[in-house]
């Protein structure tokens, strides 16, 4: 599978496999990531991480290139989150989001405000222990499932927390268990899929190719104890790719601080 | 237990999420992400693990001071209270 253009809709995400390079080779690819991503690339000495990095940032640079045609070889700046790692930014108020696993590269753009993605394959099986990064009502939810179903459950978890840790980054600081994913389906009283369903029923999303959506939620983030629900974003998720599974989060909302 | 020790404990925990490397011949002072081919699931293993192995809860606003294996080592050592090596 090698990436395609998507068009200009304001809110977009590709899927590009890391052995592919997208069609190019990966070391071809690092005349795309401009200086600042080739600088990052020399850090890297793995390998394997490098070529994770160096695939995420051409295929971003890429979708960024083509909604600002008059930005030649746009630069794409990099500044760390909450946990000391590495996320892009990127000029005039466009956002952006980029994640890799072993295999497989994804990047996010949106003109509308800010968005976090996250991929994993759904062949991972070395989950960190629930205790760490769920919260106790997730806890009690997983623990309600046949043991056959939470892996999988475990796994849209994940990369929903880490789309919305990225989604929200701006607003505030938060953790893993600062966050909550909604059980639409437990809940009638859940809100429904807002602003993500809205923009994709207009056309405004374009999701990768050959990417299915499985699923769609609200993650409420709590930024301290005292603030107990600070702001919301919607997550969606897809398979694509035949085994990755892909968390996109968008619309986050936050009362006046 | 001082910093040689901690400084074993994690390369341990290290070689059982990244078994395909070595992680005694890592630059103690780069991202292991960078280093070993961790990711942000692989970065969460490590700190359960050797939080379990320790005894001591890590918050997750301080996994930040365990990217390098020295840093990481620094940050245990004040915890536990540690003598150097």
């Amino acid at each position: 599978m090698t990436a395609t253009t998507v068009g200009t809709a304001a809110t977009a995400w590709r899927a590009c496999p890391i052995a592919e390079g997208c069609g190019t080779s990966v070391a071809g690819r690092l005349r795309d990531v401009g200086a600042s991503g080739r600088a990052r690339a020399a850090e890297i000495s793995h390998p394997a991480a490098r070529a994770r990095f160096v695939v995420g940032r051409a295929l971003l640079h890429g979708m960024v290139a083509e909604r600002w045609p008059h930005r030649h070889g746009p630069e794409l700046g990099v500044e760390l989150d909450a946990f000391g790692r590495p996320q892009p930014i990127a000029p005039d108020g466009l956002e952006v989001s980029v994640s890799h696993t072993h295999g497989l590269a994804v990047a996010a753009v949106s003109r509308v405000g800010a968005i976090g993605i996250d991929v994993e394959s759904l062949a991972r099986t070395d989950l960190p222990e629930a205790g760490a990064w769920l919260t106790a009502r997730e806890l009690r939810r997983l623990a309600a499932l046949p043991h056959s179903e939470r892996r999988t459950q475990l796994l849209h978890l994940w990369v929903a927390k880490e789309a919305t840790l990225k989604a929200c980054r701006r607003v505030g600081t938060t953790t893993l268990r600062g966050i909550e994913v909604w059980a639409r389906r437990d809940r009638d009283d859940a809100p429904v899929g807002g602003d993500v369903a809205a923009v994709a029923e207009m056309g405004w999303v374009d999701d990768a190719p050959g990417a299915v959506r499985v699923g769609r939620d609200r993650a409420l983030v709590t930024f301290d104890a005292t603030d107990p629900l600070a702001a919301s974003a919607e997550v969606a998720w897809y398979t694509v790719a035949d085994g990755y599974l892909v968390a996109l989060a968008t619309s986050v909302s936050a009362p006046p601080r | 237990m001082n910093t040689d020790d901690l400084r074993a404990l994690v390369i341990e925990v290290l070689s059982g999420i990244a078994p395909e490397t070595d992680p005694a011949l890592v630059d103690p002072t780069v991202d292991l992400r960078d280093e070993l081919d961790l990711d942000s699931m692989d970065e969460l293993n490590l700190i359960t693990r050797v939080s379990e192995r320790l005894g001591i809860d890590i918050p997750e606003r301080d996994y930040g001071k365990l990217r390098t294996l020295d840093s990481a080592v620094t940050y245990l050592a004040n915890r536990l209270g540690a003598s150097a090596a």
